[in-house]
């Protein structure tokens, strides 16, 4: 008998256009040895049923996340919607400022009384109504402890007025990113990063510290396994020393449930020393962890008004956003990485920042031409026709930020970009029409991770008030589904081990409680994600329950 | 697993003043760094810069080398920021030993007045100025730039003084075109002209208050001039006290042309006490000070630029606000 199993599912979908659909999948150690018919398969190894009643996909690739996915967890969620963290826990959405209110009371009870900052994530007042958070409903959780709640945004902060005290914010000085009352009085709202950072650093509170490296990835891969991805992303990342022997360490476990591509920070460096350690780190890659790939920061967000437009800019009015960098700057951090043979993962939202990045992007192709290089713009939440023709015919991938729609299409239509163009932000039909080899994906933590929840958004482009936002770039079901696996492995460029079930392929399932094909497409985000399968090891989801 | 340091241990100084040297990459902003780094004259500066690859640190003066800080001899230190000038900001503070003064120095692309922001908020810093320097050269080809323009102009207009640099390699005659177009950009802005960005570092820092042993005649605007031919220096002294509301008044007025004041004022509300004015481009402090060692008396001294501010309306507005 030789160590092959046979797992014999309902139906498995497997992204190969030979044989899209089969019944039974062969894996010998990590990877798929026989996809097909049971009864052609059958001899081959021992058969096992755990499936039979379950769907199998490839498993999902989130082609853009970050490892806070899972250290985001050391602090306390707050956020609107149901969101599970990585221990299993539901943590359901708080549709009240009072509710919000309840939880803080709730943790800050459990805490020492050793006067450290209390720190929560989420809040998405655009949910909760025209009212805005204060301060005394803060001070509510605590007059003697730092309460800090970041929003679900990233680019706004509530505090309480320990935090205002401390920190010296008072009356009197008009500056924007400080929120007032009718009275010029701080609502505890602080809106702008230069404001944010000075209140973090004044009660000495980080978001973004990472207590337990080790513990915060094997999180992030909870996570991953709870929504059926297989494949995580983590841009961008600085990779010290430390935080790469985290990525050995827990990837090298058998026990983590995912692969993980992380993307070095690209702006840190000079590009001879991003060169030379991104050689030392590709020595280091593995079946489960793929270092050569290289994150570039074009513009800022939309949420922070960040983002760069062609004209008329923002709907609104407000000015335009910010460029983090220089053309010329923006060519060099590139041009050695692309000369290399190492890969490009550009953020560009706005789509003048788009522009920019085809125009620079062209001129480093154009000198030194390369076939298969791939490099992949990131969001793309406004690129028009024109701008994917040229994305494709400079080999361009493109990942959309398909989530958004839901999240902020809202916003999108009333205040930052109007009904015109909202209606064909993250244009993934376009994309599809035109040929660019695209993904979609969620910027985790910034929304959640699940690419069925993806998948539904670019199908449906619903927003959360209602509004389908721009019925002709829904994208078929069929195409969500390729996006979220074989598209996402292709910008990675690891669809030639990943994002489809076939033979010679690692053995990589998203495990499915039903059928992501037969399920009405609106319903498609509630399909259940019983598990996954990496590399052969089933890795049934926590907190999942018939 | 929120915070490095429990909050309750954390201690803060004083406000440190904080200034902001933004503008286009090749304008001469490390030049202009360098400047001052060698002009500190015992001032302990604390730098944020872009990228210290590019400034000409004497190895001799480096007293340490850390992660991302260099500390000096003469007390200065910098601070290398690449993506992250808030955190390295916040680093320099923690690490780099008392500091009297902070530069910071913006990418090209940024928008200074947002930067600006830290001075503006909370008790670390104090915005003293906004200084932007421009390529007398080139400034007009980034203002036409298809991606650049509207992020040169924001620069341009954040100033609370432009330094046109480079002027040397320009003909004389285009200079005043250069200017006309400036007034015309940056309406209203102090400009000086200027090459390999040589400005006198005290008007980007601080100027001396006046000096308490030499006496002045009461009610005499008296004009010395330490810093050449682009700043002018006028003194106001008076042994009668100011009415605190109309001084604040009379600050508000004083054109932008007039970058700096510095010196004692003796209030009517506070008549027996020192009162330190502080006066930096539209902004001021009034501090409570020591008690008057002999006869009060105000002094102070305003700095603008030269031929730029009338010397007798400036005397008619703070002697209007005298009690």
């Amino acid at each position: 008998m030789s160590d092959t199993t046979i797992y014999r599912a309902t139906k498995i979908f497997t992204m190969n256009p030979h044989q899209p659909v089969a019944e039974a999948v062969a894996v010998r150690h990590d990877s798929v040895v026989g996809v097909g018919a049971f009864a052609a398969l059958k001899g081959s190894g021992r058969v096992d049923d755990r499936f039979a009643d379950q769907f199998l996909l490839p498993g999902f690739v989130e082609g853009h996340t970050h490892i806070q996915t899972g250290t985001i967890w050391a602090h306390v969620y707050v956020g609107f919607h149901d969101r599970r963290a990585p221990d299993g826990r539901l943590w359901v959405g708080l549709k009240s400022f009072e509710a919000v209110v309840a939880r803080l009371c709730e943790v800050a009870a459990t805490l020492p009384a050793d006067g450290r900052p209390l720190l929560a994530w989420g809040l998405d007042p655009i949910f909760l109504g025209e009212r805005r958070m204060t301060v005394a409903e803060l001070d509510r959780v605590s007059t003697t402890r730092p309460v800090l709640i970041m929003h679900q945004t990233f680019h706004a902060l509530n505090v309480n007025s320990v935090v205002l005290d401390r920190v010296g914010i008072t009356g009197g000085a008009d500056v924007e990113g400080i929120v007032r009352d009718a009275n010029g009085t701080p609502t505890g709202e602080l809106r702008e990063v230069a404001v944010m950072k000075v209140a973090l650093h004044g009660v000495g509170a980080n978001f973004n510290a990472i207590a337990d490296i080790p513990l915060g990835i094997w999180d992030f891969g909870r996570i991953a396994n709870m929504t059926g991805t297989t494949t995580v992303t983590d841009l961008a990342n600085e990779l010290p020393d430390a935080m790469v022997e985290g990525y050995r360490t827990v990837t090298a476990h058998d026990d983590f449930p995912a692969r993980v591509v992380p993307m070095h920070v690209g702006w840190l460096m000079r590009p001879s020393q991003l060169v030379e350690r991104l050689g030392y780190l590709t020595t280091l890659n593995t079946d489960k962890l793929r270092f050569g790939r290289v994150k570039i920061v074009v513009d800022g967000a939309f949420s922070g008004f960040t983002a760069r437009l062609k004209p008329p800019g923002y709907y609104n009015g407000f000015p335009n956003g910010q460029w983090n960098f220089t053309r010329d700057q923006l060519k060099q951090q590139m041009e050695l990485i692309h000369d290399r043979g190492y890969q490009l993962h550009v953020h560009t939202n706005g789509d003048e920042a788009t522009d920019l990045a085809i125009d620079v992007l062209s001129e480093i192709i154009a000198k030194n031409p390369r076939a298969n290089h791939r490099h992949t713009l990131q969001h793309c939440q406004l690129a028009d026709a024109e701008q994917y023709q040229k994305m494709i015919e400079l080999g361009l991938c493109a990942n959309i930020f398909s989530n958004h729609i839901y999240y902020y299409g809202d916003v999108h239509y009333a205040t930052t970009l109007g009904p015109e163009r909202s209606a064909r932000i993250n244009a993934a039909a376009t994309a599809k029409r035109l040929g660019v080899n695209f993904s979609i994906h969620c910027d985790s933590p910034v929304t959640p991770m699940a690419p069925l929840f993806t998948a539904w958004c670019a199908v449906n482009r619903l927003t959360a008030g209602g509004r389908v936002l721009g019925a002709a770039e829904c994208l078929s079901v069929t195409d969500a589904l390729y996006a979220i696996t074989m598209g996402a492995a292709y910008t990675l460029k690891l669809e030639h081990e990943i994002g489809s079930i076939e033979t010679g392929k690692r053995a990589d399932f998203a495990v499915l409680k039903g059928d992501p094909y037969a399920v009405d497409p609106a319903r498609l985000k509630d399909v259940r994600v019983a598990g996954t399968v990496v590399g052969g090891r089933h890795f049934p989801a926590i907190g999942f329950s018939v | 697993m929120s915070a490095d340091t429990p909050a309750d241990v954390r201690q803060f100084g004083p406000a440190l003043p904080l200034t902001v040297v933004g503008g286009f990459l090749g304008a001469g902003k490390t030049t202009l760094l360098n400047h001052i780094l060698a002009n500190a004259k015992g001032r302990r500066i604390g730098i944020v810069v872009n990228d210290f690859g590019e400034i000409n640190i004497d190895e001799r003066l480096i007293a340490r080398r850390t992660d991302r800080i260099v500390s000096l001899t003469n007390g200065c230190a910098c601070c290398d920021f690449g993506g992250t000038l808030y955190d390295s900001l916040f680093q320099l503070l923690d690490a780099a030993g008392p500091l009297e003064f902070i530069v910071i120095e913006t990418s090209g692309v940024a928008d200074p007045d947002k930067v600006a922001e830290v001075g503006r908020v909370g008790r670390f810093f104090r915005l003293n100025l906004v200084v932007i320097v421009a390529d007398a050269a080139t400034v007009r080809s980034h203002v036409a730039d298809r991606y650049l323009g509207d992020t040169i102009i924001r620069q341009l207009t954040a100033a609370d003084l432009i330094l046109i640099n480079k002027t040397d390699l320009m003909e004389a005659a285009e200079i005043p075109e250069l200017e006309a177009w400036l007034e015309k950009v940056a309406p209203g802005i102090p400009r000086i002209a200027c090459r390999t960005a040589a400005v006198p570092v005290d008007m980007l820092l601080d100027v001396p208050p006046p000096d308490p042993r030499v006496r002045r005649a009461v009610g005499t605007g008296l004009v010395h001039d330490p810093h050449g031919r682009q700043f002018e220096s006028w003194s106001f002294v008076s042994s009668r006290p100011f009415r605190t509301a109309a001084l604040h008044d009379a600050l508000a007025q004083l054109p932008r042309t007039i970058l700096r004041a510095k010196g004692l004022v003796r209030l009517d509300r506070e008549a027996e006490r020192q009162t330190i004015l502080h006066y930096v481009a539209g902004r001021w402090t009034l501090e409570r000070g020591e008690p008057w060692p002999v006869m009060p008396q105000t002094e102070f001294v305003v700095i603008g630029l030269a031929g730029r501010f009338e010397r007798a309306a400036l005397e008619a507005v703070f002697t209007s606000a005298l009690l």
